[in-house]
């Protein structure tokens, strides 16, 4: 089911996840992204589907600049944007064994589609 | 779900493929034969033509050629053939390229490469690809006139892939240097080198400039490597690598350093290292033997359209800043942040990464430049609307 101002499929991080993997910090918890609507506003964005065997996670700290770490932050974060808004996303990029902050921009879509 | 794994397995595909795909141009193991110089001119031909050629040939062709062959005549005499030879064992390998099927991975004993490149002082200072000299101890240089001499090496630079030997005379002919900034896709390039080898040392061969800004991953060698590749379609092979592209005022535009391709040689879509970066790594290799690169210590990529609106751009351009490589990175202590987009560097455009690598790679370290960043408006560290130059709180 996507989230759908974005496009994105989202999970919340497992504590198991998050222990096993020393890059995964108390700063970098928050929502995984798991899926991304190939007819959604993220679809062109620099973003991955978790896959575990690939050790691929993307990881949303911010929207905005505010800090999500659970869904429901996430969702209350996403609350007032309206469609054609553009949402700023900070996103914790691990893969395999490299692991980078990046900024990802998306234009919010109605959330009637 | 299925659409975007079915995708994403595309995607990765097309990456594999692409990353095998490029290869470096020096040659491992290809026929030789003595340096060629031009024959000279049949006196009369040996055969009648079966029909009577034009009267004249057509103005613009005749004018086009006369041109090339300027050109090749005024460069020619500064490009050299170089062989380069391990004295024992396997060298360092290079990178994974379509030419190990020509090198026994296993090979014992003295190992061969050839390339190309160009003189840039009468005293014997020689431009060419670090992937030619790496991981080799013998030189031997060859002048188009046939002059034999053994260089050393001065200096090399993996990030760059450019390096400097020297062969001990004077007096020697040298390149024009031009200005790669100014080129414009689509203008006429020649490339000059010895591409597969001695049998056809000393091969010119026409083309346009087909790209710029070009990055090649296969070759990247780290983080600070230069992806700003000029794409040409004028035909490069293994042993071309070093040698000079220039523009129709037989001025050196760029260094011929790698192809794209699935069988090893040409298919069309050949890259030079532009020449700006190639100097200021020569000059500095000359002077100190070594590279030392300035840092803003940030990661970038560049910016989207969405980027562009947020921070009240009227055109998509620039880079983004992803996040500071290091805490109290250089950028971070000017007071640029992350979701800023730098436009400028020293009052100068800066449209997309590339760019800003090698204006940045061309500073040294202690260096002050002046970052021009477009930040967002609400941004509580900067007061200015939407332009901000260095962004200083």
């Amino acid at each position: 089911m996507y989230e759908t101002k974005l496009g994105l499929e989202l999970q919340a991080l497992s504590a198991r996840m998050a222990a096993s993997d020393e890059r995964i910090g108390d700063e970098h918890r928050g929502p995984i992204i798991t899926g991304i609507d190939p007819d959604g506003p993220a679809r062109d964005k620099p973003l991955v589907p978790a896959n575990a065997r690939r050790g691929w996670v993307d990881i949303i700290t911010h929207v905005n600049d505010e800090r999500v770490r659970t869904l429901e932050d996430m969702e209350a974060a996403l609350a007032s944007i309206e469609a054609g808004e553009i949402v700023t996303l900070r996103v914790y990029q691990v893969q395999g064994n490299q692991a980078a902050t990046s900024i990802v921009r998306v234009r919010a879509a109605g959330s009637g589609n | 779900m299925s659409r975007t794994r079915e995708w994403l397995k595309f995607a990765s595909l097309v990456t594999a493929a692409a990353v095998l795909a490029v290869a470096f141009v020096t040659v491992a193991d290809f026929p030789r034969r003595s340096l060629a110089q031009p024959p000279t001119p049949l006196e009369r031909p040996l055969f009648g033509t079966a029909g009577p050629p034009l009267q004249e040939a057509p103005a613009t062709l005749q004018d086009l050629g006369d041109a090339f062959a300027e050109v090749a005549d005024a460069v020619r005499p500064a490009v050299v053939f170089i062989e380069a030879s391990a004295s024992e064992g396997r060298a360092h390998p290079q990178v994974p390229s379509p030419f190990d099927q020509f090198v026994d991975p296993e090979q014992i004993g003295p190992r061969r490469g050839t390339g190309s490149g160009f003189l840039i002082a009468s005293n014997g200072y020689i431009i060419t690809n670090n992937h030619v000299v790496d991981g080799f101890d013998r030189f031997d240089v060859t002048l188009y006139d046939g002059r034999e001499f053994s260089a050393h090496v001065v200096g090399g630079d993996a990030n760059t892939d450019i390096a400097v030997i020297r062969i001990d005379e004077d007096g020697l002919p040298t390149v024009s240097m031009g200005d790669s900034e100014v080129l414009r896709v689509g203008q006429w390039v020649l490339a000059i080198g010895n591409p597969l080898g001695e049998a056809f040392s000393f091969s010119v061969t026409a083309g346009i400039v087909s790209g710029r800004g070009r990055g090649l991953d296969a070759l990247r060698n780290g983080q600070w490597s230069i992806q700003d590749f000029i794409q040409t379609d004028a035909a490069i092979n293994p042993g071309n690598s070093g040698g000079p592209l220039v523009d129709i005022r037989g001025q050196v535009v760029g260094v011929n350093a790698a192809i794209a391709s699935r069988t090893g040689y040409y298919q069309g879509y050949s890259f030079a290292i532009p020449i700006n970066l190639a100097r200021v790594v020569a000059e500095q290799l000359i002077e100190n033997g070594r590279v030392r690169r300035a840092a803003l210590g940030i990661s970038i990529r560049d910016a989207s359209p969405e980027d562009a609106e947020v921070v009240g751009l009227s055109e998509v351009r620039g880079v983004l800043i992803n996040d500071f490589s290091f805490s109290n990175s250089p950028a971070e202590q000017a007071g640029l942040q992350a979701g800023d987009i730098i436009v400028a560097i020293d009052g100068s455009d800066v449209n997309y990464t590339a760019q800003l690598q090698q204006v940045v790679g061309f500073k040294q370290p202690g260096d002050r430049i002046v970052v021009t960043a477009a930040t967002r408006a609400s941004s509580p560290h900067c007061t200015k609307p939407s332009w901000a130059s260095s962004c200083r709180p």
